[in-house]
């Protein structure tokens, strides 16, 4: 607050003044040389009839405002302006200095002065004590001004003073006091010189508005404004004052004593009707101030009572690492008291965090002013660990870091994940346990191809001895009764080897291909030509769609159903069996009809069964494996399987193979 | 007259070995048949070791090996023929009852001259039995003076 920001508009206005003053300065000093040099009398500023300037007056002013100029520019902070500007400063010093010594210096001969076209007195081309004493403190205040701040206040001091000195015959040639103007000290100093050395005090006051004594000036405060407000009063309104009681005492309305009392009485009621209006308007803006501080203070409380409420930690670091707001929340996470940390420099608060991620985080956040956020496992001093979701904000003040405990959320996702990986395990273990029954299923029915055959093979083979060998003395039925044994043990071979390929169809891996439908059918019905025996078949084939699936085992489907068709409609004089296809709902519908004995639609369900039958093997031969195969292959395909039926007017089988073949249906 | 080469019949079952014997006997052989009951006895007889150190040299016409054996099965005494230099000849036919694919598929890596389901019918057996193809190296047995008995 006490610190004048630099865009202060009161400061760049100072600015500006001293950088135009400074340019008034070196156009007058070049001017009033030019005058010397050429001896032209009109610009040697002999105004109002005083003694014109001095060139060494007109050198110092020129390189005073020359200086000035330098001090006015934005790069006065580069390497090479201080030194002119201090080599500048030292030539007005020197050429006060020389002045004051009284030593003619050879350069008023060099600029001619003996063809000076102004009859020069007894102290010719030198310059008045007070020029010498003033140009000598404004060089030195110059000089000041290219060092700090204490420099600078020094300065401003010096250029205060030389603008006393100098205003002292200022006011004398307002109020025409020639007396004071015979005296030794000020003798010939001429009214350009008073105001020039006057505007350069001024300049050098305002160069650095913001700093020293100025800075009480330039302020925003209520104090700064009320003087900025006060002093042109104080200082214009006695000058006036004192000439108007001089021109009312010279033209006789009142005499000396009278005029005094009436000065002195205007000074006093101006000053204090000054310090009146500048006391009520400081107490003005002192409770504006008040009231927009008080305002402050409710927005701060209010911002500050949601920080400490705030479900998250909150928590500002200052630049020196210093911990500077934590709130409630962030007690909780840090699980250490705030007071304990307020003031304290985070990494000595926690020991060892300068070799963690968070740490090159928040530095990075700190350095580089770039907001962040990340999710931390941060370990506390006493070993415990905590997951945090941090954010970090860089802030006026610092960085703001805002933290959120999400251990639970961390724990509740490893317990989960546990519990996924259990599961996992479980499916495996469960994997391994059902291949391994597979394994033991596929063992059995090894054994029982091989096994259970056996005795059936020998069972044939010793009745077929018998049958060779010993048979003469048989009886006819001893004979017969010796074929059925025969024939037994062949029927039994046969469900043998069915249910060993039906197991089969549900074990041996798919070996997916386009399969061409019409092939597949034209093939089946070469085959059972064999067994038409002379029958009237008619077969009605529409075209087929092809589909994607195992050749050999969609093979197995349509001999299965064309051999169906063929023997429940043997019994007929005409056989018509008729195969088709039609697309319906993502899915191929394919299906055999046949005329023959067909079925009671309330067994349908038991159609798709192993050893499943319908029909008396006296009528129908069949181990009722055909249609269990079926439908083990097409629900391996993805598809379905169902039948229609009227007894004595036919079957209809159908099944379906999906268009988009399921990638591993099994 | 030549030594005949003798059959050897690997088989643990003896109803199958008498129907394997009496099928034989159909054809009138006059090879010597060697009954072997597991495939560790199968392999002892092939590579002369063991029980049989001091048989007579010479390795068989053909050898009728069963699947599945006792102690070492048909594919491993199988293999181990096939891997030998001097039995990797002697033609083996697979005599069985399974129809497993696998067991087919393995038996023919390991170069099984034949592979024969044994029918349930004695007729089919028999016919498989003639199919086998290896009758260039049996010889039928003459009507009368036994050359077995001369042997024996």
């Amino acid at each position: 607050m006490s610190q004048t920001s630099p865009t202060s508009p009161i400061v760049r206005l100072f600015e500006r003044s001293s950088s135009f003053v400074s340019f008034v300065l070196i156009g007058t000093g070049s001017i009033v040389l030019m005058g010397w040099c050429f001896g032209i009398p009109a610009l040697i500023g002999g105004i109002f009839g005083s003694s014109p300037m001095r060139p060494l007056t007109a050198l110092a002013t020129s390189s005073g405002g020359l200086a000035l100029v330098i001090l006015n520019t934005k790069s006065r902070k580069s390497f090479w302006m201080p030194p002119i500007t201090m080599a500048l400063s030292c030539l007005v010093v020197l050429i006060g200095v020389v002045s004051l010594l009284n030593k003619t210096p050879g350069l008023e001969e060099f600029l001619r002065i003996s063809s000076s076209p102004v009859p020069t007195p007894a102290s010719a081309g030198t310059m008045s004590s007070a020029s010498a004493i003033t140009v000598t403190l404004l060089g030195t205040a110059l000089l000041l001004m290219c060092g700090t701040e204490r420099w600078i206040n020094a300065g401003q001091l010096i250029a205060l003073m030389a603008l006393v000195v100098v205003l002292l015959p200022g006011l004398g040639y307002v109020y025409g006091a020639g007396d004071l103007l015979q005296t030794r000290f000020y003798s010939m100093i001429g009214v350009l010189t008073v105001l020039s050395l006057a505007f350069l005090s001024a300049g050098i006051l305002f160069v650095r508005p913001g700093l020293g004594i100025m800075k009480t000036l330039s302020g925003d405060e209520p104090g700064s404004v009320a003087l900025r407000r006060v002093l042109p009063v104080v200082v214009i309104g006695p000058v006036f004052l004192g000439w108007l009681r001089l021109t009312g005492e010279r033209s006789g309305y009142y005499d000396a004593s009278f005029g005094v009392a009436i000065m002195t009485l205007s000074n006093i009621l101006l000053v204090a009707g000054a310090l009146y209006f500048s006391a009520r308007s400081t107490n003005k803006s002192r409770a504006i101030l008040e009231q927009s501080n008080f305002e402050l203070k409710l927005a701060e409380d209010k911002f500050r009572t949601t920080l400490d409420h705030m479900l998250e930690g909150c928590q500002i670091i200052g630049y020196d690492w210093r911990y500077l707001y934590l709130n409630a929340a962030a007690e909780k996470h840090n699980r250490r008291p705030n007071a304990e940390l307020l003031g304290k420099k985070y990494m000595d608060m926690w020991p060892g965090i300068e070799a963690t991620e968070v740490w090159t985080v928040i530095r990075r956040c700190m350095e580089e002013r770039l907001p962040h956020r990340m999710e931390n496992e941060f370990t506390f001093p006493n070993g415990s660990k905590g997951w945090f979701a941090l954010k970090l904000e860089p802030v006026p003040e610092g960085i703001f870091i805002l933290s959120e405990d999400i251990t639970k959320e961390k724990q509740l996702s490893e317990e989960l994940k546990k519990h996924h990986e259990q599961l996992e395990n479980l499916v495996v273990e469960r994997t391994s346990q059902l291949e391994a029954a597979i394994k033991e299923l596929e063992a059995f029915s090894y054994s029982v191809s091989h096994d259970l055959r056996a005795p059936l093979r020998h069972i044939d083979g010793f009745v077929e001895l018998f049958h060779s060998k010993e048979s003469s003395g048989l009886s006819p039925a001893g004979r017969r009764y010796l074929d059925i044994i025969s024939e037994a043990a062949r029927k039994m071979g046969n469900l043998i080897d069915d249910l060993l390929s039906f197991s089969r169809m549900g074990r041996v891996e798919m070996m997916k291909s386009r399969v061409d439908m019409n092939a597949l059918v034209r093939d089946a019905i070469a085959e059972l030509k064999a067994q038409i025996n002379g029958r009237v078949v008619h077969w009605n084939v529409g075209d087929l769609s092809s589909v994607t699936g195992d050749a050999s085992m969609i093979r197995q489907v349509w001999a299965n159903l064309l051999s169906n068709a063929l023997k429940y409609s043997s019994k007929k004089d005409e056989s018509i069996i008729e195969v088709g296809s039609r697309v319906e709902h993502e899915e191929f519908i394919f299906y055999v009809k046949d005329n023959g004995v067909g079925f009671d639609m309330q067994y349908a369900p038991k159609l798709f069964g192993v050893f499943q039958r319908l029909h008396n093997t006296r009528d129908f031969e069949g181990t009722g494996v055909g249609l269990a195969n079926v439908r083990r292959i097409v629900t391996r395909h993805g598809g379905r399987t169902w039948a229609t039926g009227e007894v004595g007017k036919g079957a209809s089988v159908y099944f379906t193979v999906p268009i988009q073949s399921p990638e591993d249906a099994s | 007259m030549k030594d005949l080469k003798s059959i050897v019949l690997v088989e643990d079952n003896p109803n199958d070995v008498e129907l394997t014997l009496e099928a034989l006997r159909e054809f009138n052989l006059a090879n010597e048949v060697v009954v072997l009951e597991d495939g560790a006895q199968a392999l002892d007889y092939l590579f002369a070791k063991g029980s049989f150190q001091s048989r007579q040299p010479g390795n068989p016409a053909v050898v009728l090996l069963d699947l599945k054996l006792p102690k070492v099965d048909g594919l491993e005494v199988l293999r181990q023929v096939k891997s030998d230099p001097s039995l990797k000849s002697v033609p083996v036919v697979m005599l069985t009852s399974s129809r497993e694919e696998q067991d087919l598929a393995r038996s023919y890596n390991l170069g099984v001259n034949s592979y024969v389901v044994k029918p349930v019918s004695f007729g089919e057996f028999v016919n498989a039995v003639k199919r086998l193809g290896v009758f260039w190296a049996l010889t039928n047995e003459p009507p009368a003076g036994s050359i077995k008995s001369a042997q024996q």
